[in-house]
């Protein structure tokens, strides 16, 4: 089921209804809640809906009996038992936290890798299968490894991780055990099910607990998120798609150099607005049900640094690899080389994350050295005490642009085909002549303008929120109904999935 | 377009991601029944506004019990908000964006813009709401070649004569690429190979989810017409029938998929389509068949459809058709996302949706139609030749 969509508008109102009338009776809610996250899901293919309740049994029974070896294991995990309080557990058993039994690292253990199996199956054998065939073939050695060749269930990179991060916390005593029907809630919970943000355990757990007032529901502020969202998927992402970015991509030799530079701004700002849109309604749509998500992005194109940009750009995810890989790697604790191999390690798998293809890898790839030279230069500065060659409000744009075009830089691969067609469209930027006309006003507008907005002040949006929280029921849906229409008229003939459906 | 403009973890959370309900929230709250008053209120002024173009799309579904639901829903708001001038707003809007638009049910007139039309995939299309292609992860390794295996079987039906013309770097042959959603995986480098000869001056256009089944969605045949008055290609490539085998209406009836008179109707627009392009006598025609589809019920209608191609172009000189289920066959002989290639590599040519083509599989049938445009016409005097 996809947000932008009648369907969708018809069966957010029967679960907003449902949702408030049996929120006080959790027995009768969470089962509710999750058959409705079931239908939401079945929409796209019925077959997955038991893969993802197979996810479910699988890493609730890990993660119970992981808690079970951990009660075991001494008085810092009875203190979590006894005060109910992660953090109340953490402060007495030292800034080290709990030191789980080896039965918990076991069960951890064959937790993470049940969810990595899972990943493995279905979204990067056929790659590795094929990898490996065609180098051994090139070889001369024959008998090509078996391709499964199954369809990619959607979402299944999110809610593998978060399951993973609610093994992993419950072994580092950082989440209570949930129960079933709790665990299952938060893991198919509808509005974050297929492209995020990835909600850890603790953030979802005391909400579910909670008992929120319907009588204090953030209906402008979500109602402003879905119809920005909306807003960015429909018209913004879907216009600069089809007006220049599918067209120049596909044949970037017919095009200009200024446009293939005009194609990958304009995809920066169409992968932005598509995500961060999706982004928007799913924390809106949540935020109408009695849940509060955390933010997944926050203007990612002002970044000065490559670091900036990971701490704006899918939030939840950077900060998964910063406390499941990146940390437990290592660090930066353990020295220069190591960190800048961590750096390398995470960002290479912050690629492969998204797709088992070279390009992604690639993707990661620039990301993780880019982000290793950064850090080289500041140590450096730092050590020498050496002054910036330039002055503040010059070096601050100067870091600005080589941030974004090293963003950009990446944007090609992870947006083209193969290889040889990034490598195309990198070597299209040197074309003169063949100006084929998608470099329109409407184009350049749209995109320099988004990218623009990112710059601009933050009180319009709350003076806005406020101004429509002001405003009677009528009214309001007067608002809602007119913007509606409105993002239907701006945007093309049907839109296609957000694009992080398919990771 | 920006994010909400307030950092973010006043927006929506800590950036820790700790829930909160803080006074903010409490003096921004309202009681959920208000909530649902101004949503509920704010979808019906939409559906109201919006009336004509939802039934327009529910009319526009495949045949069957969803499409008679939709209608039956539709078609009564959509009476009642054109009763009171309610749908004029929207009418006013897209005349002033300068969209074409029709009576729901009518038929939409041709449009110029090859990549707007979006209509919900129909049940023939097997995955086709998630084309995984929209931003770029055909999956193709490294350094794959791109030159298709040498054992490809062609199916010629016809022999076609060679064109009038020979012809020049000064006097092209103009090329049309034209169909599905499988010319948009194909059409671009088609195009872009085509140029490169020297002596091809090629364009493609292609309209999602459309076919030769359902003109009320896209008119095929008036398109076609159009663009042969236009453009006047000397050579034409047409791609359908992913999208057709669903049913069709003949003479006020609906005609079930493959029933005697579906075939016979659905033969007859296949051939005034070729029919169409032919009737300048310097102008050749060639069909391209549907491969090999991962889904077996899917690939079967596909079989029957290309069987009413082949019967098709055989009874007419200036078409050839061109059979692909070989040339994208895996090795077990049946469908494959990875075909062996000449050097013996595993090669990426099809979507994850096991319907449409990869970057590298649109490469390989652009190479084999470009060569069977070579032995139809003479391209000896281009530069690649």
């Amino acid at each position: 089921m996809l947000f932008p969509t009648f369907v969708f508008g018809a069966f957010f109102v029967v679960v907003f209804v449902v949702n408030w009338l049996t929120r006080p009776h959790p027995a009768l809610w969470k089962p509710l809640m999750l058959a409705a996250s079931i239908v939401f899901y079945g929409w796209w293919s019925w077959r997955f809906v038991f893969l993802l309740l197979a996810t479910i049994v699988i890493n609730w029974v890990v993660g119970h009996y992981a808690a079970a070896a951990l009660r075991e294991s001494g008085p810092a995990a009875a203190a979590l038992r006894e005060s109910g309080s992660a953090a109340a557990a953490l402060r007495e058993s030292g800034p080290a936290g709990l030191s789980p039994s080896q039965a918990t690292r076991w069960w951890i253990r064959a937790g993470v890798t049940a969810n990595l199996g899972i990943l493995g199956v279905f979204k990067y054998w056929d790659f590795f299968a094929v990898e490996l065939s065609n180098l051994l073939e090139s070889f001369g050695v024959s008998g090509a490894l078996p391709v499964l060749e199954y369809t990619l269930p959607v979402g299944i990179s999110f809610y593998t991780f978060q399951a993973m991060s609610y093994i992993i916390d419950i072994g580092r005593g950082h989440v209570r055990e949930m129960a079933p029907l709790d665990f299952a809630v938060y893991l198919s919970f509808f509005p974050q099910l297929v492209a995020g943000p990835i909600v850890r355990a603790a953030e979802m757990a005391p909400q579910l607990a909670a008992r929120p007032d319907p009588r204090y529901v953030p209906a402008a502020e979500a109602f402003g998120l879905i119809l920005n969202g909306l807003f960015k998927k429909v018209v913004i992402s879907s216009f600069l798609a089809s007006a220049i970015v599918d067209g120049v991509f596909a044949d970037p030799s017919a095009h200009s150099g200024l446009e293939v530079v005009l194609a990958v701004y304009a995809y920066a700002v169409q992968i932005y607005a598509d995500f961060s849109g999706y982004t928007d309604i799913a924390i809106g749509v949540a935020l109408l049900l009695g849940f509060r998500f955390p933010q997944n992005f926050d203007n990612p194109y002002r970044a000065v640094t490559l670091q900036d940009f990971w701490r704006r750009w899918h939030m939840t995810l950077s900060r998964w690899l910063r406390d499941y890989l990146y940390v437990p790697l290592g660090g930066n604790r353990r020295g220069r080389a190591a960190t800048y191999r961590n750096l390398m390690i995470v960002m290479l798998l912050g690629g492969l994350w998204h797709g088992s293809t070279w390009n992604f890898v690639i993707w990661g790839g620039i990301h993780g050295g880019v982000l290793a030279v950064e850090r080289l230069l500041r140590e450096h500065r730092e050590r020498t005490g050496m002054n910036p060659l330039l002055p503040p409000g010059i070096g601050e744009t100067v870091r600005w642009l080589v941030t974004f075009h090293v963003v950009c830089l990446a944007w090609v691969f992870f947006r083209s085909e193969s290889l040889s067609a990034a490598m195309e469209m990198l070597g299209a930027v040197a074309n003169f002549g063949n100006y084929a006309g998608t470099a329109t006003p409407l184009v350049i507008a749209v995109t320099f303008g988004a990218l623009a907005f990112q710059f601009m002040p933050l009180d319009w949006f709350e003076e806005l929120r406020d101004g429509f929280a002001g405003l009677g029921p009528v009214s309001q849906g007067a608002v809602v109904g007119l913007s509606l229409v409105a993002i239907d008229v701006l945007g093309p003939t049907g839109v296609a999935p957000f694009i992080y459906f398919q990771f | 377009m920006a994010a909400p403009h307030v950092p973010a973890d006043h927006r929506t959370g800590t950036s820790d991601g700790e829930p909160r309900l803080d006074a903010a929230d409490r003096r921004n709250g309202v009681a959920a029944g208000r909530v649902l008053a101004a949503g509920a209120f704010g979808l019906l002024l939409a559906i109201a506004l919006n009336a004509q173009q939802l039934l327009r799309e529910a009319s526009q579904k495949p045949f069957g019990w969803e499409r008679d639901a939709s209608v039956a829903v539709w078609e009564p708001v959509e009476s009642a908000s054109s009763a009171v001038g309610l749908h004029l707003p929207r009418l006013w809007a897209d005349e002033a964006l300068g969209r074409t638009v029709t009576e729901p049910g009518g038929t939409q007139a041709p449009s110029a813009d090859a990549t707007s039309g979006t209509a919900p995939p129909v049940e023939s299309e097997p995955g086709g709401g998630i084309v995984v292609a929209e931003t770029g992860t055909g999956g193709e390794a490294a350094a794959i070649p791109t030159t298709r295996p040498d054992a490809v079987v062609v199916t010629d039906v016809t022999v076609a004569p060679a064109a009038a013309a020979t012809p020049t770097p000064d006097d092209p042959l103009r090329l049309a690429v034209i169909g599905d959603s499988m010319v948009r995986f194909f059409g671009d480098t088609m195009v872009s190979l085509a140029n490169e000869t020297g002596v091809i001056e090629a364009a493609t256009e292609h309209q999602l989810s459309s076919g030769l089944t359902r003109p009320d969605f896209y008119d095929w045949p008036a398109r076609i017409v159009e663009v042969m008055a236009t453009d006047d290609p000397d050579a034409v490539v047409l791609m359908y029938g992913g999208n057709d085998a669903q049913a069709l209406v003949v003479d006020g009836q609906i005609a079930r998929p493959f029933s005697d008179i579906w075939v016979g109707e659905y033969s007859a627009r296949v051939g005034h389509m070729m029919d169409l392009v032919t009737t300048d006598p310097d102008r050749i025609l060639i069909w391209v068949g549907q491969p090999i589809m991962r889904d077996p019920d899917f690939d079967h209608k596909m079989v029957e459809l290309n069987k009413i191609y082949t019967a098709e172009a055989a009874a007419r000189e200036r078409v050839r058709y061109v059979d692909t289920r070989d040339l994208f066959r895996g090795p077990d002989g049946g469908f494959s996302r990875y075909v062996i290639d000449e050097a013996g590599q595993r090669t990426d040519v099809r979507l994850t949706d096991g319907v449409h083509l990869s970057t590298i599989g649109g490469q390989w049938l652009s190479q084999l139609l470009l060569d069977e445009l070579g032995e139809m016409v003479d391209l000896s005097s281009g530069a690649a030749s």
